[in-house]
């Protein structure tokens, strides 16, 4: 339990800002939204009907911007990156930083076994985490109703935050999986953002063209379809179970490399 | 001199694979413009019923959009934010690596200035910063030139992919501040990452920020791509804001590392 309650107290400071960022991030961007008229309405029908890449040229074409919901849709991927880019760091950071800060003997020589340090410090990623999202969820709702009064959208916001839950999940064991595995902390942290970005530009690759749609599986940030999860449907169990699936396997990974590896002292 | 060869031969490397990176990253997107120009006729048919005031009040010139020039453009955003990442790993790297590595007294206690050693430290990355782009300016143009389908102006095509040079010595100098600000940077690449994706963030608040005021704010809006292509050359604003945020930057940068309190191993 200590050094669950030591990683909560060592990572508190940065989920305040983070949670302060995505609520600036929510407010800021939501300003922007303030309904479009009547006039323009029909010429969203028409981006609506024109091809991908020329939509996202444009900007938001996937979404109704008249909506509040369509509007937070067009949002939600800078929001998503932003969340996979904090889950990265905690989940690389959690593993490696005991290292980087020569820690490592004097947690090693507690009478804890590996395996109990490790679930401790993940426990510790998962509370952060989930409170980043309730943080984002809580925000999101209220500014969204704030916004627009006619239309109930918790569902699909609600929705998107689990989206965006599974997502970081999949970067956290990710970014754990590699500290665990390289023992050079720089390395282990350098190669969990590489893949980040990497997936990242795939994500925005496949939104300018239909013909890269069989990448989908390589990229998380495409797991869920925002345009259909804001216009009412749930997240696809195909990848749902993809999701939970690549947690186990890299979860599993950060366990036994773990205990297996030689530390560096 | 001997730090400058020193500091070269760290990041040799790493300069090699962000040149690759970033032109990979060219590649990836240019290579979708062939079958997102085939769109172009579709499109013009369907803005036909459309009076021009409202298409070019959206935001709509269809000879641009589909233009090698204002793919490129759309593209570069993206491209901007990876080499933003390499740019704040050189600048906030270049100090607090010494204090990570415990190598700052040896390197101190050298007979050499601090004035000298930060010097011969942002002459390094500046090096780097000039090959990563001799690269990327002649991967761009071969890209540009290999899928083109129209003749398009070879001069605006490198006067906007200089932007990036301009932009990643901004990061660079940011950077560079922020390892001496901040004396307990942990990971570099995590602290870049978030740097950089703090300012395209900000950069997509255009209406929360006046966007007067905004294209001074966020390096990613210096530089008015639709005004490069239409003049052929930088708006003298641009250029004076880059050399005003480095200038201050780096002046600052010396002042505080004269001065700092240097931890020793």
């Amino acid at each position: 339990m200590n050094v669950l309650k030591r990683e909560l107290r060592a990572n508190f400071k940065g989920l305040l800002i983070w949670c302060a960022a995505a609520v600036f991030m929510i407010g800021a961007g939501m300003s922007k939204f303030s309904g479009l008229t009547a006039g323009d309405m029909r010429l969203n029908e028409l981006v609506a009907g024109m091809p991908k890449a020329v939509q996202m040229f444009i900007g938001g074409g996937l979404f109704d911007l008249s909506k509040a919901s369509g509007y937070y849709g067009m949002m939600y991927m800078y929001l998503l990156l932003m969340a996979a880019i904090y889950a990265v760091t905690l989940g690389a950071g959690t593993i490696a930083k005991e290292e980087r800060d020569r820690t490592t003997e004097f947690l090693m020589v507690k009478p804890l076994s590996r395996q109990r340090i490790i679930l401790e410090k993940l426990t510790a990623v998962l509370i952060n985490t989930v409170i980043y999202d309730l943080c984002s969820l809580f925000v999101t709702i209220v500014v969204l109703s704030a916004l627009d009064k006619d239309e109930n959208m918790v569902s699909s916001i609600v929705t998107l935050t689990l989206g965006m839950l599974f997502v970081q999940l999949i970067f956290i064991s990710l970014g754990s999986a590699l500290a665990s595995v390289y023992k050079d902390a720089k390395r282990a942290t350098e190669l969990s953002v590489s893949f980040l970005l990497g997936t990242y530009f795939i994500h925005i690759a496949m939104g300018m063209t239909d013909r890269l749609g069989f990448l989908r599986v390589l990229t998380p940030f495409d797991y869920f379809d925002t345009a259909k999860i804001v216009s009412g449907s749930s997240l696809s169990w195909e990848y749902v179970v993809l999701s939970i699936l690549l947690v186990v396997l890299l979860t599993s990974i950060t366990f036994i490399a773990y205990q297996k590896r030689d530390l560096k002292v | 001199m001997n730090i400058y060869l020193f500091e070269l031969k760290t990041i040799k490397k790493n300069t090699i694979i962000w040149a690759v990176i970033l032109s990979a990253l060219c590649l990836l997107f240019m290579s979708i413009f062939p079958s997102y120009a085939s769109n172009e006729e579709d499109v013009k048919a369907m803005l036909k019923g459309f009076p021009p005031e409202v298409i070019s009040a959206f935001g709509l010139n269809v000879d641009t959009i589909f233009s090698v020039l204002g793919f490129y453009t759309f593209t570069l955003t993206y491209i901007l934010f990876c080499g933003a990442v390499q740019a704040g790993n050189l600048g906030i790297g270049l100090i607090s690596r010494e204090n990570r590595a415990k190598t700052a007294d040896f390197l101190l206690t050298k007979p050499i200035k601090r004035e000298t050693v930060l010097t011969a430290k942002l002459l390094a990355s500046l090096t780097s910063l000039v090959f990563t782009n001799i690269i990327y300016l002649a991967a761009s143009t071969v890209i540009c030139n290999m899928i083109k389908n129209k003749e398009f102006d070879g001069k605006a095509l490198l006067l906007i992919s200089l932007t990036l040079f301009f932009i990643q010595l901004t990061f660079v100098c940011i950077g560079t501040l922020c390892g001496i600000v901040f004396h307990r940077v942990k990971s570099v690449v995590t602290t870049s990452l978030c740097l950089s994706f703090a300012f395209f963030a900000v950069s997509m608040l255009d209406s929360f920020i006046d966007k007067d005021v905004l294209r001074f704010i966020t390096p990613y809006k210096y530089f008015n791509s639709a005004l490069i292509i239409k003049n052929l050359a930088y708006e003298p604003s641009s250029i004076l804001t880059v050399l005003v945020v480095c200038t201050v930057c780096i002046s600052a940068s010396y002042l505080l590392y004269i001065k700092k309190d240097v931890r020793a191993a």
